[in-house]
């Protein structure tokens, strides 16, 4: 007996969409040799950022559980024991992220390659994007270049008083100026239909990348307006990585944010890695947007967590 | 004032940004993957109507504006002033029709308004979408006038508007109007 209902329809179509998706997102990784894990979800840790929040979590326990705001603690961690090339498709949360764009739970695909070069892994992304939308038409710049070209001017050198008047913002932070330029200006004029390359970035952004030549060696890839992607060549100096965290934690702090323990065990585990790695972050559910030419995250999730339009 | 965190912001809230009252019709988060939250929205003011755009970081906060609206029906014009009354609570208040401005050509007795306090005073005056009025006054339409390609004569309503109506609607009869745009919307 055939389904006759036009929702049922449209809700089954979303469901194929989505498991082709992951179908081909796994034969793609399976002909390249990378091994698929499946890290936990859960942890007595949590990822250190300046500006991602992390989901604190009752287990039971009398010491704090988070969700992980991404696989990447897990997975070095499995590096340093396994040097091998991996890949994981995981549900990842963010506290306070929810939009057209943003949702509190969303799906990465986030995948290690030893021994390649940063220039590898960017090929590599573009071509997983390839079984999902357009890439024939692509554009690069560099992080200054890009606000050079759509908001005419170079944020990094002009004097900060100056780029407080220019965007309204209140705030000392160079970084978030930044941000709202980035965000409110140059993402959204890139023209449509065109993948964009973002590479290298600014040492003072580098996060967890190596910086070379003062430049950090990340990249980001965005599609009508949707940033997909963020790789790095990977920074695996416990001392370097330490100061960072601790940086952030300073940071948290200052804006109110509680600071969060700093994962020991993660710290060991990027010691003991000999072997060079670059990573990449891809958001799975905005790979399907841009398919899918969706305006909503809800529309490509198979189950919408916040009704709430607002 | 209690204030309210950017992120909990909804649309319909009256937040108060420099001093004046605003509501809240258009929100947007916006967030680099590493970056700062801020939130993008468009705020209408309550009094002129002028809609401005603002971003805020999603820490900032906002003061709720103390801001009241309630309906209550129209019971008689003055020379200066509409008075209403509330069915529930049969408070009468006196509105200047300086504050009701444009409104004022939608003001018929015994309908029920939507009427905005701002700090207790009132700050605005809004007629239902759709309202049924009487033809007062329009020319009689020529019989078989398609040839001239009008389909859109002049006609005065019973508040005292003009509006536009298609030419087979006689004077007497009545309508119904779309308030927002003073359109011909159906006969009754």
């Amino acid at each position: 007996m055939h389904l006759t209902s036009s929702t049922e329809h449209l809700v089954v179509k979303k469901l194929k969409t989505r498991a082709l998706a992951l179908e081909k997102t796994r034969a793609f990784f399976k002909a390249r040799g990378v091994l698929e894990v499946d890290t936990p979800l859960l942890s007595s840790f949590a990822p250190i950022d300046r500006y991602i929040d992390v989901m604190q979590v009752e287990t039971g326990c009398s010491s704090p559980f988070y969700l992980h705001t991404s696989p990447e603690y897990a997975m070095k961690k499995l590096l340093a024991m396994a040097p091998i090339d991996l890949y994981q498709l995981s549900h990842v949360f963010r506290a306070g992220e929810k939009g057209e764009k943003h949702a509190l739970e969303f799906t990465m695909i986030e995948w290690y390659r030893k021994n390649c070069s940063l220039q590898f892994l960017i090929q590599e992304t573009i071509e997983l994007f390839a079984e999902f939308i357009d890439v024939s038409c692509m554009q690069t710049y560099t992080y200054e270049e890009a606000f050079l070209s759509y908001c005419g001017f170079n944020p990094l050198t002009i004097p900060l008083l100056k780029l407080q008047k220019k965007t309204g913002i209140n705030s000392p932070h160079l970084n978030e100026h930044l941000d709202y330029l980035w965000a409110t200006q140059v993402e959204e004029k890139f023209p449509e239909n065109t993948l964009i390359l973002i590479h290298p970035f600014p040492e003072f952004l580098s996060a967890l990348a190596q910086v070379k030549n003062g430049k950090a060696q990340r990249f980001e890839l965005y599609y009508n307006g949707l940033e997909l992607a963020n790789g790095y060549d990977e920074l695996f100096d416990a001392k370097q990585l330490r100061t960072r965290l601790e940086e952030a934690n300073r940071f948290r702090v200052q804006e109110g944010k509680p600071s969060l323990p700093i994962d020991e065990f993660f710290l060991d585990s990027v010691e003991k890695i000999n072997t060079p790695y670059v990573g990449v972050a891809v958001g799975f559910d905005r790979l399907l947007m841009a398919q899918e030419k969706a305006e909503r995250i809800s529309e490509v999730l198979s189950i919408d967590t916040h009704q709430d339009p607002s | 004032m209690p204030q309210v965190g950017i992120n909990e912001l909804k649309n319909g809230m009256k937040v108060e940004m420099d001093k004046e009252p605003f509501n809240i019709v258009g929100l947007e988060f916006v967030k680099p993957g590493k970056g700062q939250a801020f939130t993008r929205a468009k705020l209408k003011h309550l009094i002129s109507g002028r809609v401005v755009e603002k971003t805020f970081k999603s820490n900032e906060k906002l003061d709720i504006a103390d801001v009241e609206e309630t309906q209550m029906r129209l019971l008689y014009t003055e020379q200066n002033d509409a008075v209403f009354m509330h069915d529930e609570t049969f408070e009468q208040i006196s509105v200047p029709l300086s504050v009701i401005g444009e409104q004022e050509k939608w003001l018929m007795e015994e309908v029920l308004y939507d009427i905005t306090f701002y700090k207790g005073n009132v700050v605005a005056v809004a007629p239902p979408t759709f309202l049924s009025v009487e033809i007062t006054e329009t020319e009689p339409g020529a019989r078989g006038d398609s040839t001239s390609g009008r389909v859109l004569k002049p006609a005065t309503i019973q508040t005292g508007a003009k509006i536009q109506v298609p030419i087979f609607i006689n004077q007497g009869e009545k309508i119904k109007v779309d308030t927002r745009t003073g359109e011909y919307v159906s006969r009754i």
